[in-house]
């Protein structure tokens, strides 16, 4: 399931959501593509040096996922090596069409039998869901979002969960591993859900967050970064990705 | 307008149903008590492997924090609910489920066979129940739960054939002990030789 802001921040959310001197409003304390948006004078500089570029180096840059940066001096430098956020990021209609069409994969393989998009959620946090049971995603998302929340991402993400459950055994009564096993995946692949959908909470008790203590939904948060930005995925998270691609590729030789 | 799921009739602790087909979900327990946990549902979640809690309204289960087991079991992931420092409570198919983790821990029986035994046996669920709150089909609660009777009645009939008196065994069957290899014989080689 994608929900914003994760239930239980709800009552922190001013205090994760930041406006930026700089015109960006911020989810969380890191800068990701998936967790800025808006943005002020710094933005149109880069956009403007950005246009004034080859096109074919510009689609380059853009299809590739470099370390972001917010400061303008630091990306004109090494525009290659770095990406100013919504100028050489991936833009949010390739992450549409790259969950699009992993989607559509996931309909032949009969991972998935229905997807329904442009949901009136009863719950207003609900961005996405997989009903497990009978195989249906629902999307409903807002453009106004955070690109974490986005249509691309959100579906991907309960793609995600649709091969996980493909893959997971059915029944509660059989001893099987996780797919992360080790802690390093299971780092890497909080550090991939935390880069897309902000921070976790840290609770205070013995039941964790279940974006954060659920093998699931790290393997969709890492699913969906593999499919939406894999170059991205595969530098912050080498073993997470490593592992998923070698347990979901075996569920359809097209995925990857 | 989104999915209107389907929930079972059968429900404890004020409504909440025992399954929630369209999420693969069984309902374990919820936490009782003060804290901030308090009145959140416990439901497995099938395919996911791990007890999740939260809150359940419109038919639906809202999932907002995990039980952290390593084990995909059922019966583990109770015991790890309710060995959790707050206070829980078990439904009657989370207490069958715990029966099955003591089964799995102190028998023979493989976890298969625990599952099904503590639920059919133990609790009385029915065949059918079985099946669903396990996610097997009936068949396969016949066939796990013939095979734990049988073990359990040759465990059964070891125990009292170790506590029977090897006399009133040896009036019974006379050939006992000469089919079974065992002599009565002072100097069988079982005796010890010092060694010099």
């Amino acid at each position: 399931m994608s929900r914003f802001p994760s239930p239980a921040l709800i009552d922190r959310l001013d205090d994760r959501i930041q406006e930026l001197d700089d015109g960006f409003v911020r989810l969380g304390d890191e800068d990701t593509p998936f967790t800025l948006r808006e943005g002020g004078e710094s933005l149109e500089q880069a956009e403007q040096l950005h246009s004034a570029r080859e096109e074919a180096e510009r689609k380059r840059d853009e299809e590739s996922n470099e370390p972001v940066t917010r400061t303008l001096s630091e990306w004109r430098e090494n525009m290659m090596e770095l990406d100013f956020p919504f100028v050489d990021t991936i833009p949010v209609d390739e992450h549409r069409r790259r969950a699009d069409q992993v989607a559509e994969l996931a309909i032949e393989e009969n991972v998935v039998d229905t997807i329904e998009r442009d949901v009136a959620f009863e719950d207003q946090t609900v961005r996405g869901k997989y009903w497990r049971g009978v195989r249906l995603i629902e999307i409903g998302t807002d453009s106004d979002d955070f690109s974490g929340f986005r249509a691309g991402v959100v579906l991907a993400h309960e793609v995600g969960h649709a091969f996980y459950d493909a893959w997971s055994p059915e029944s509660g009564i059989e001893e099987q591993p996780r797919l992360f096993r080790t802690s390093d995946e299971k780092k890497q692949a909080r550090k991939l859900s935390e880069r897309l959908h902000g921070p976790m909470i840290e609770t205070d008790g013995p039941f964790a967050d279940y974006r954060k203590g659920s093998d699931e939904e790290l393997a969709a948060a890492v699913f969906a970064s593999r499919i939406i930005e894999p170059m991205a995925a595969q530098r912050i998270a080498p073993d997470a990705v490593r592992r998923l691609e070698t347990i979901f590729g075996d569920l359809s030789t097209n995925l990857f | 307008m989104s999915h209107q799921p389907t929930v079972s009739n059968e429900t404890e602790f004020d409504g909440l149903p025992r399954r929630l087909p369209d999420q693969d979900a069984v309902l374990v327990g919820r936490v009782i008590g003060s804290g901030p946990f308090t009145g959140l549902a416990a439901y497995y979640i099938h395919g996911q492997g791990s007890i999740l809690l939260g809150q359940y309204q419109r038919k639906e289960f809202m999932p907002e924090y995990t039980v952290e087991c390593e084990s995909r079991l059922m019966s583990a992931c109770v015991r790890e609910f309710i060995t959790a420092n707050v206070e829980t409570e078990l439904s009657s198919v989370g207490e069958a489920l715990l029966t099955a983790w003591h089964f799995g821990d102190l028998t023979s029986l493989s976890h298969k066979q625990a599952h099904v035994y503590a639920l059919r046996e133990k609790a009385g669920f029915s065949r059918d129940e079985t099946a669903a709150i396990l996610n097997i089909s009936p068949s396969t609660v016949d066939t796990h739960l013939q095979r734990a009777k049988e073990k359990l009645t040759a465990a059964e009939n070891l125990v009292q054939f170790v506590r029977v008196d090897a006399e009133e065994l040896a009036d019974a069957d006379p050939d006992f002990f000469e089919q079974a290899g065992i002599s009565d014989d002072a100097d069988s080689s079982n005796d010890i030789t010092p060694l010099s």
